[in-house]
């Protein structure tokens, strides 16, 4: 087949960015639109500026930051642009806060001290069935789970309900809902939980620092991917050209920006967030699938913020920064560290998520800071996280083309019914990259950067270079960091829930009774 | 009615981007809502410069009146979109009557069937539906109890006043119905009737949402019934499009800009911008956006709106319908002793793809003049799994169902149409919208003015919201705020009151008596209770004669 005019790549974020990276290598022209006046979307580095007179704190990731194995997508991105990654520190202690209470873990999970011993079983023995259920979800089509309809009928909420027999580890379960996805776990359908999970490598991996995704960072700020990539594309690049129209026949397409410029290509990926379609007016009509998906998936709601201290308290009381805490009451949802290797301002990463996000983005961004301050002190108990040395933020949530951050969740009822339209061609001219179309990691840098070189790939499959075999690539793993097979304490693999042990003892207790009558009987009989 | 034709000392012309028009107010959208909304303003003051957008080739939005063959090759009206109008929606008769249209009433004399299952019906003349078990039947009528009780406490205006509304708002239709039915019949009916009324699964919406909305109905109930309060209980003559095509004649076809579909609206201090997707520029004092929710996301808006719109718009999203109707040279099932009323949540299933039967739900939609017709709707779930299938073989398994009710004659009819509504642009799906849970308490927003925007639409109704009736509602509303705003010398008290009224106040709900019947099987257990006690005694005073016999 031959091919008129460039591919057009709508969006320059990461997922963007390496479709047109890799279809610029093979010598594939392309012409890459974006609606902001940047490139790198969902990711975004601040460094100090000289005249704002800001701190030396390096450089730090106002939207995606965090790096992990298994991530081999971008690991292998970031050694071919040149970028480093250091490991986050994790030799200290958690926090989880709930309600003007303080909980201090080592391990994986809290273990509620102020309540009984039942919560931290029942906490464990949940996460022990969402494990086991994220396993029959695949990956690529979580539509075909054996109890795809039923998940999907209902909300994580629901589950909850039903399976976690104590407030305090539904609460956790709750928090941990939100800090993942950033919706609220009654918003959110099980089966889009659980595949979020899946693609995640299963609850422990999803958490964890260490061996987990939040085990790297990259040195100087995951913007520079895209910076860098964008510099390999020169002139192919156009800023603040928001659009509004494609129009799409059976061998070209016509792309229509907001100014009126017109573009016309041979092909297109669409490289932006669902949501972010429906400003796009298509010519001939969207699939009704397709259509129903894109109104179907709304994205979070998120303040990501940096506070920075002169001084580390937190790790001279012993606390490795990362704090949970979702009891409506603070205003910040989780906290992690900011720790740079070199640099003497230390920095606490904190989210503010869903409802208080929308409270909080009205006001100065002083008030902002303090509210934020006067959380940390509660966490922490310290008086020190009131004076902080510097504050940056960023209200995702604002973002008229982005609409929203971390990434897209599903209500009930979206995935089984409208999913299969997820990275599903339009036409014969349309491909669907973004990091919501990925089939790991989604919702991660990785996720972006696995869908947009697949949509690549289709590219070129489409115009005859490559075969349909060659369109989905098993990524190697990445040397440099391997993936560890977590080694869980022996009471998270052999403890039984709440149900299976009442089940027994019910059991045991009926045996005990049942022998001792017959025994009595055949006493009283002699 | 005079015309207002835009004087041509209004038109300057601006660059390369076309022609660039000044007017008081803009309508952004030509169905129902937006086209009264102009003809509301034009009535009030015949001065104002109005100018009316519309991205499709035609007027009506989700009204859609089509020619089709009947018998003695003639050919007769008949509505692909909205179309049942009853006498509890005051406003859609009012502009009705202006209008000069007449309705007459749906059919629904004879027997009604449901469908569980593969194959198997039940035949039924009442007005609740029977299916199976009595005890299902008994479960249902409590759930619909529960949820009348629960929704005369609820207002669309504002749903999270109530105790329970959060609770509520957390939870899907699905799992609502879940707690409080336990058979699998009552749960399919429920899940079917949401369907057809929705075109969205119970899974999908909000249990809050829904029960706000049938609040504005005046009862669950009212939204599936051909009853005198039921949504489905008048028609209107000559088709429901009419609406559509007789206000524009009288707001003027040249103020109506068909195929120019909005990609930017711009708000200054002075006024407001529109960008059109040809390029034209259209200035004016204030705009009525009278789009359907998902749509409002296709246009631009600097300064953007509120987050909470914004953020209520990405989770507002339209169900899926598609509609059919189908001619006959005679109306059989009424021989047959039928109402052509079909109500299904099963059906045979098609290879692989559909796991039920193509009908969601079938009426009589037979025309004034006696035009024999079959009209019905393939919905949600039902619909996209049958979009896939060939036509020819969709057609043939809607027959083949129905034939399976009322017999052969099923397959003989003189024409056959149907429409996909998810395929129309800038519609994107009817009937109406549905929220998924948790965004209730930012709902207010979908009709809260923003600097000079006002919003129609049927969404925006607070009564009747997806109905015909909602869409004028919205219309008229948005008409007195813009009023308020440009001619507040016009503007009675009455106006002020009537605004007021919508937007602020819970308006008082009249809703649904529930029958007697209904309030007395609750006492069903008891009566049940003291049955058995009766006998017990009955039982213990015979057993002491016979003793005494004996003895």
């Amino acid at each position: 087949m031959s091919s008129k005019g460039p591919v057009i790549v709508i969006g320059a974020g990461l997922s963007g960015l390496s479709a047109a990276k890799l279809l610029h290598e093979r010598g594939v022209e392309v012409v890459v639109l974006e609606a902001n006046d940047r490139v790198g979307g969902r990711t975004l580095t601040l460094t100090p500026s000289a005249e704002a007179g800001d701190p030396q704190f390096g450089w730090v990731d106002l939207g995606a930051s965090y790096v992990g194995p298994s991530q081999n997508h971008v690991l292998r991105m970031c050694r071919e642009l040149g970028c480093e990654t250091y490991l986050c520190r994790d030799n200290h202690d958690s926090i989880y806060f709930s309600k003007g209470k303080q909980c201090r873990y080592s391990g994986s999970w809290p273990g509620f001290w102020w309540t009984s011993p039942l919560a931290a079983w029942d906490l464990r023995a949940t996460i022990r069935k969402l494990d086991d259920m994220v396993l029959q979800v695949p990956a690529d089509r979580p539509w075909q789970a054996p109890h795809a309809v039923e998940w999907d009928q209902i909300t994580v909420k629901d589950f909850l309900k039903k399976h976690c027999w104590t407030r305090d580890a539904r609460e956790f379960l709750e928090g941990m809902c939100v800090v993942n996805n950033t919706a609220q776990d009654h918003e959110m359908s099980l089966l889009f939980f659980l595949w979020y999970l899946r693609q995640g490598k299963g609850v422990h991996r999803i958490w964890a620092i260490k061996d987990g995704a939040q085990e790297r960072k990259i040195i100087g700020g995951s913007q520079q991917l895209s910076i860098k990539i964008a510099k390999k594309l020169g002139g192919r690049i156009h800023l603040k050209k928001a659009v509004v129209q494609i129009r799409h026949t059976d061998d070209a397409v016509m792309v229509k920006t907001l100014d009126g410029a017109v573009f016309n290509g041979s092909y297109v990926i669409m490289a932006i967030p669902p949501p972010a379609h429906l400003k796009i007016h298509f010519d001939p009509p969207l699939p009704s699938l397709r259509c129903g998906l894109i109104q179907r998936c709304p994205m979070g709601l998120v303040i990501k913020c940096i506070v920075f201290y002169n001084r580390e308290f937190w790790v001279e009381k012993g606390y490795n920064g990362f704090v949970s805490c979702m009891d409506g009451v603070e205003v910040v949802g989780n906290v992690g560290e900011d720790h740079k290797p070199g640099i003497s301002l230390y920095g606490l990463i904190c989210f503010i998520y869903g409802q208080h996000a929308i409270q909080l983005k009205d006001m100065e961004q002083s008030a902002r800071r303090d509210a934020v301050c006067h959380s940390l002190a509660k966490f922490y108990d310290s008086q020190e996280a009131l004076k902080p040395a510097h504050y940056v933020e960023k209200l995702w949530l604002e973002e008229p083309y982005i609409c929203g951050c971390y990434t897209t969740y599903c209500p009930p009822g979206v995935l089984t019914r409208f999913g299969p339209a997820i990275r599903e061609p339009i036409g014969s001219r349309i491909y669907i990259a973004g990091t919501e179309t990925a089939l790991q990691w989604t919702g991660y840098m990785n996720g972006a950067i696995e869908a947009g070189e697949r949509a690549a790939r289709e590219v070129l499959h489409a115009q005859g270079e490559i075969s349909s075999s060659d369109v989905w690539v098993t990524e190697p793993e990445f040397p440099e960091v391997p993936v560890v097979s977590l080694q869980l304490p022996w009471l998270e693999i052999c403890q039984p829930s709440i149900e299976t042990f009442l089940t027994i003892s019910v059991l045991i207790i009926g045996l005990l009774v049942g022998l001792s009558r017959w025994l009595l009987s055949t006493m009283y009989s002699r | 009615m005079t015309h207002y034709a835009i004087s041509a000392s209004n038109c300057v012309e601006r660059g390369e981007k076309g022609m660039m028009t000044e007017t008081d107010v803009i309508i952004v959208g030509a169905g129902i809502s937006g086209l009264t909304a102009a003809y509301r303003l034009l009535r009030r003051d015949s001065s104002l410069r109005i100018l009316v957008l519309e991205a499709k080739d035609r007027v009506g939005g989700r009204t859609l009146t089509v020619p089709l063959k009947t018998s003695n090759l003639l050919t007769e009206q008949f509505d692909l979109g909205g179309q049942w109008v009853s006498s509890s929606q005051p406003h859609i008769l009012r502009l009705l009557q202006e209008l000069n249209l007449h309705t007459y009433p749906q059919y629904s004399a004879g027997c009604k069937v449901v469908l569980a299952g593969a194959t198997v019906f039940e035949k039924y003349s009442s007005s609740f539906p029977y299916f199976g078990s009595f005890y299902s039947c008994y479960e249902l009528r409590q759930f619909v109890l529960k949820i009348e009780q629960m929704l005369s406490k609820v207002t669309i205006v504002d749903p999270l006043k109530c105790i329970f509304a959060e609770e509520l708002d957390s939870i899907t239709m699905e799992t609502l119905l879940l707690r409080h039915l336990s058979t699998k019949a009552a749960q399919d009916i429920v899940r079917a009737a949401i369907r057809s009324t929705f075109g969205t699964e119970a899974s999908q919406l909000s249990a809050l949402y829904v029960i706000a909305l049938s609040n504005g109905t005046h009862g669950l109930l009212n939204q599936f019934s051909a009853s005198a309060t039921g949504a489905r209980e008048l028609r209107i003559k000559g088709g429901a499009q009419q609406i559509a095509l007789k206000l524009s004649a009288q707001i003027g076809n040249k103020l109506i800009i068909l195929n120019t579909p909005v990609t930017e609206i711009e708000q200054s201090e002075s006024g407001v911008q529109v960008t059109t997707q040809s390029g034209q520029v259209h200035r004016s004092k204030y705009i009525v956006v009278a789009l359907p929710p998902s749509e409002v996301l296709r246009i631009l808006f600097s300064p953007p709106l509120p987050l909470k719109h914004r953020q209520l718009l990405q989770r507002y999203p339209v169900g899926h319908l598609t509609k059919f109707v189908i001619t006959y040279p005679k109306a059989f099932w009424r021989e047959k002793g039928f109402s052509g009323e079909v109500f299904s949540c099963g059906g045979h299933e098609a290879e692989h793809i559909c796991d039920g039967g193509p009908i969601s739900a079938a009426y009589d939609a037979t025309t004034h003049d006696g035009q024999p017709a079959i009209a019905g709707y393939m919905a949600s779930k039902t619909g996209i799994e049958w979009s896939s299938k060939d036509p020819c073989h969709r057609k043939q398994s809607v027959l083949q169902t129905l034939s399976e009710f009322w017999g052969d004659w099923v397959h003989d009819p003189i024409d056959y149409v149907e429409k996909n509504w998810s395929d129309e642009t800038y519609v994107g799906g009817c009937p109406m919208h549905g929220t998924s849970p948790g965004v209730m308490g930012w709902f207010h927003h979908i009709r809260a003015s923003f600097g000079r925007i006002y919003w129609a639409g049927t969404e925006t109704a607070t009564q009747w919201c997806g109905y015909m009736d909602g869409a004028v509602q919205a219309g008229e509303r948005s008409a007195l705020e813009v009023l308020r705003e440009l001619r507040p010398e016009i503007v009675t008290a009455a106006d002020l009151q009537a605004i007021n009224l919508i937007l602020r106040s819970s308006s008082p709900v009249h809703v649904l008596p529930v029958s007697h019947v209904y309030r007395w099987t609750l006492c069903l257990p008891l009566v049940l209770i003291a049955m058995g006690w009766t006998a017990y005694a009955l039982r213990r005073h015979f057993w002491v004669v016979g003793v005494g016999r004996i003895a």
